[in-house]
């Protein structure tokens, strides 16, 4: 077994705005060379998805114009756009194309006229359903595996500078996980099934954006960790036991590394919360959200998200009015000035300590938040390295470090945990470590537990 | 055992082939790196013959010839034929032609100027005769032009392309400094020249070469950019990767610290990573010191990207215009040829990014050097001549003087608008369409290329290929008034001339960028020095 050698060698290295494999892309912007750039993400109105024309009409003259000429009106130097193509669009992409090739446009003459540097992040849906079939040829009646595929191509030779996706292999393991809290099940789902789907897609992916010269940017594990972490909610919610959620964020870190194992380059996607993990193994660059997504939801690191950040995001917000403009120009206007900030820390040789204000006034705000500060992301990264490409070793060694982390935690009253938090937290650890450590077993000892389980759960969806 | 020996007469130089006339084998291979004629382009070497006599510039042409024929490592003695092919200007000069047909177009100027129109039809000749150091026996085969301007090189792309038997529309052309094009639909043939300069060549380029071990001939997109590198073999390797808008070498290749230069097919490359990279706005690339910089200090600079974007220019004004003529549209047009060397090694993808192809070509083949290869036929079969006159004649060819074409100069002045002055394409089209000229669209999709010919020569014969660096002449002279300043020597760009100690000039005529300089006339203090006096020693 090769392990992986670890991108930063200590976690004092990591910092917002810096990662050891940059890149650049787009009309000027540059990501991970010393810049945080603000990511601008929105969604049309309900209604507007009703004709393609209308749907074009939404993103590029309405909401496209809106945030490049707030970006120029408030003087920031960098906006990448992320389109996060509605289902509508993913059951036709062909009647994305004007939207894609409008939306470019559009940016070219704005960095021609103005210079303000721009990209556009196209991610683009995963509309797969596991009972119909996750592969191509699977779901021969809605062709759902075949619309990705396309809506891949059509993105990325129509102008897509960025290409992602939040794909969805394993959710209904992992949703099942969730909700009867078995670790074990979430490790199958995300660390085993995840995985593989991931595999899947990317290397095509991967080869779609090589032919148009499109950077593959990544996914994430939003439909399963952060469903997770929803769930568990905010301090009058409670779900599911937050060391839950937190253990279920290591295992997914595994899974998102896949991507770029598979060729991916980065930037990251910004609910992708476990690439702090990762980039602290691979030193790719990725985009985060946080306190400025507020819009779309509320969760327990708004601050400490920032800290190692290349691309700063509001996740998503409706087109709608607000007294300061439309509300893609007002959440963009904050993203721009907290991107401003914290450039000018860098500037004034003050990043480091940005940095950890960001994170010190989370840190203690849940467990998950503690673990994915920046020096315990590191340490569970380093656990993940060690046993490189075995994906479901890695997955279950970065689930054991972080209950390692959260006890030691506790133990030092750096973070409390209450008692069912803490009896969550040894249950999982004494489920991971009565596990086999042969991936292979593994997934025969969970085929048996959860094949009939799980009614939607179909292996060969995974090729299994 | 009797030879032959087919040249194809460039206007960057001077390829043959030696050929055993028993079974018609190649037994070697021998070319020029560059036109022994001072200057880079077409319009340079008939601007010399004007000036300083045509009979001089055969003199010079031939010297080189038969230094090229000495290297074939035959016996020249036991060559009983020689065939040509090459365009209109170069063959003329080979044969001691008047080219002055050639150099003013129209019937105008030649009634003006009472100017005979040469006839250049297919034919057999003493080859002897025109200055080469063969047996008084030897032949010369010289196939036909299609029309006086339209030379046997145009042919050569057309009858050895499969352009000729195509019956959907299609477009051939030769990329080189003079770039032959033809345009076909239905019967009609519609053909032009453009005078795309040295670019294509890697010549007027800072760091520019011609194809030879350390050349960067390609840039190879995989996330990053990546150099690759001539080796001692002439084999294409990996070299350093780089992502341009960073301004940061990414990794090493294995010909790291082995780059030298970079051929025309680098140029085009690297004009089309600076596009695709969105490094050029308002005629600049953008980096931080305007240069895009690859390997072991090679770079391109602005200066550069507006040298190759006049070869680049020219051939897409060329090819617009012929598609105007031919009353198409774009749409109509999927099927592209391209021959020449530039045209075999160039990323055929590439170059339609960047304009050198129409932008609707969805099937791309890319040949070889035709005009090698037709004379290497005609001397294998000597009767090929004749069929090839029955095919220039039968030709019905439109051709069109680019260089007193309105729609030519409407196009060509919106390129240099796009390139230069940073206009867009939306305003290059609307002003298109105020001449009533069709848009130019943006290439559509990834196009299938067939690479029909791996290498522009494929077969360099048992002996292999011998490359000649020593050729063209000296021009000499002394000028009456001249005080031995010596500011016309350094004020040459080229290096190309030196003054003895008793102030008789001489001038390297491969070096030379002749007519399109002057510079060392320009400079006398004295105003005696006379280039058009120079003489060959």
């Amino acid at each position: 077994m090769n392990s992986y050698k670890m991108a930063y060698s200590s976690p004092e290295d990591m910092v917002f705005g810096h990662s050891r494999k940059p890149l650049s892309y787009g009309y000027g912007i540059r990501v991970g060379a010393g810049r945080v750039v603000p990511e601008s993400n929105y969604a049309p109105r309900a209604g507007t998805e009703k004709t393609p024309e209308r749907l074009r009409k939404e993103y590029v003259d309405y909401i496209t114009k809106d945030i490049l000429t707030r970006c120029i009106n408030l003087g920031f130097p960098d906006v990448q756009l992320e389109t996060e193509w509605i289902s509508q669009m993913g059951f036709e992409p062909r009647n994305s194309v004007p939207i894609v090739t409008d939306q470019k446009e559009m940016a070219n003459r704005y960095h021609d006229e103005y210079g303000l540097n721009i990209a556009v992040r196209h991610t683009i849906p995963d509309l797969r359903e596991c009972e119909k079939g996750l592969r191509l040829g699977m779901d021969t009646k809605r062709l759902y595996p075949e619309h990705l595929i396309e809506g891949a191509e059509i993105a990325c030779s129509n102008g897509a500078d960025v290409l992602s996706l939040e794909s969805l292999g394993g959710k209904e393991v992992t949703d099942y996980a969730i909700t009867q809290g078995d670790i074990t099940a979430y490790l199958f789902g995300a660390g085993i099934l995840g995985s593989a789907d991931m595999e899947y897609l990317w290397k095509e992916l991967v080869q779609i954006c090589r032919k148009n010269h499109t950077v593959p940017g990544g996914d994430s594990a939003c439909a399963s960790s952060n469903t997770a972490m929803f769930l568990a909610g905010g301090f009058l919610d409670n779900d599911v036991q937050r060391t839950f959620t937190a253990i279920c964020r290591c295992i997914s870190a595994s899974r998102t590394m896949v991507a770029f194992e598979c060729g991916a380059t980065g930037p990251g996607k910004d609910c992708a919360y476990e690439s702090i993990i990762v980039k602290a193994v691979n030193g790719l660059p990725i985009s985060q959200e946080g306190k400025t997504c507020q819009c779309a939801h509320a969760d327990l690191q708004g601050n400490l998200m920032a800290q190692c950040c290349d691309l700063w995001s509001n996740e998503s917000v409706e087109y709608h009015p607000e007294f300061g403009g439309s509300s893609v120009q007002c959440w963009t206007g904050m993203l721009g000035y907290e991107c401003s900030l914290m450039n000018t820390a860098t500037a004034a040789g003050q990043a480091k300590v940005l940095r950890d204000l960001y994170m010190i006034s989370d840190r203690r705000r849940s467990p998950e938040a503690y673990l994915l500060a920046f020096d315990n992301a590191w340490r569970i990264g380093k656990a993940m390295a060690s046993y490189g490409s075995d994906r479901y070793m890695r997955a279950k060694e970065a689930a054991l470090e972080g209950s390692r982390i959260l006890l030691e935690g506790h133990g030092n009253k750096d973070i409390d945990l209450t008692r069912k938090q803490l009896e969550t937290l040894y249950k999982m650890q004494r489920d991971l470590e009565s596990l086999p450590d042969d991936g292979q077993d593994f997934t025969e000892m969970c085929l048996r537990k959860y094949g009939s389980e799980i009614p939607t759960f179909n292996p060969k969806n995974y090729d299994i | 055992m009797t030879y032959g020996i087919s040249m194809d007469i460039g206007t960057s130089g001077t390829r043959a082939h030696a050929v055993d006339l028993s079974d018609g084998k190649i037994i070697s291979t021998a070319m020029t790196s560059c036109h022994p004629l001072p200057g880079a382009n077409i319009m340079d070497h008939l601007t010399f013959c004007i000036n300083v006599g045509s009979g001089l510039a055969h003199d010079i042409l031939m010297d080189t010839a038969n230094k090229v024929i000495r290297n074939l490592n035959i016996d020249l003695k036991q060559v009983e034929r020689v065939s040509i092919c090459g365009n209109p200007i170069q063959l003329s000069l080979f044969q001691n032609i008047p080219v002055d047909d050639l150099a003013f177009a129209g019937e105008n100027a030649h009634r003006e100027r009472n100017i005979k129109v040469q006839k250049r039809d297919a034919g057999v000749f003493n080859a002897a005769a025109v200055g080469l150091d063969v047996p008084d026996t030897t032949e010369l085969y010289v196939p036909p032009a299609i029309r006086h301007e339209i030379g046997a090189d145009a042919l050569a792309m057309m009858y050895k392309s499969g352009f000729l038997d195509q019956k959907e529309n299609c477009m051939v052309t030769d990329y080189g400094t003079n770039a032959e094009m033809a345009l076909k639909v239905g019967d009609e043939i519609y053909t032009g020249s453009a005078a795309a300069g040295p670019a294509m060549e890697g010549q007027s380029i800072k760091c520019g070469m011609l194809a030879a071990p350390g050349a960067i001939s390609d840039l190879e997109y995989n996330f990053r950019w990546m150099c690759r590198v001539l080796d001692d073999r002439m084999n294409v390797r990996d070299g350093d990767s780089f992502d341009f808008g960073l301004e940061m070498m990414m990794d090493e290749g294995e010909m790291h610290g082995k780059a030298k230069g970079i051929t025309g097919t680098g140029v085009v490359a690297a004009v089309d990573a600076i596009m695709e990279s969105n490094l050029w706005r308002k005629g600049k690339i953008t980096t931080s010191d305007g240069k895009l910089r690859m390997q072991d200090g090679i770079y391109i600079d602005s200066h550069d990207v507006s040298e190759a974007s006049k070869a680049i220019g020219a051939m897409r004004a060329g090819h617009f215009a012929l598609v105007e003529h031919a009353g198409i549209r774009f749409d109509d047009l999927r099927i592209m040829y391209m021959a020449g060397a530039s045209g075999t090694y160039v990323d055929a993808v590439k170059a339609r990014e960047v304009g050198l192809l129409p932008p609707s070509c969805s099937e791309i083949y890319q040949f070889g050097n035709t005009s090698l290869s037709m004379a290497t036929d005609i001397l294998r079969n000597p009767e090929l001549l004749d069929e090839l006159q029955e095919t220039a004649n039968r030709i019905r060819s439109n051709h069109i003087m680019f260089a007193t074409d309105k729609v030519f100069e409407e196009i060509y002045i919106q390129e240099l608008a796009y390139w230069d002055e940073g206009m867009t394409l939306e305003m290059y089209n609307e002003n298109l369409a105020h001449a009533g000229i069709q848009p130019l669209p943006k290439p559509k999709g990834i196009p299938n290329v067939h690479r029909v010919a791996e290498r522009d020569i494929p077969d360099y014969g048992t002996y292999g290929l011998r490359i000649l660096d020593d050729i063209g002449t000296d021009l000499v002279g002394r000028f009456d008034g001249c005080t031995q300043c010596g500011k016309c020597v350094r004020e040459c760009p080229e290096g190309a001339l030196s003054m003895d100690s008793d102030g008789t000039f001489r001038v390297k005529t491969k070096k030379c960028l002749g007519t399109a300089c002057y510079r060392c006339q320009m400079q006398c203090p004295q105003g005696v020095y006379k280039y058009d006096a120079l003489r060959m020693v």
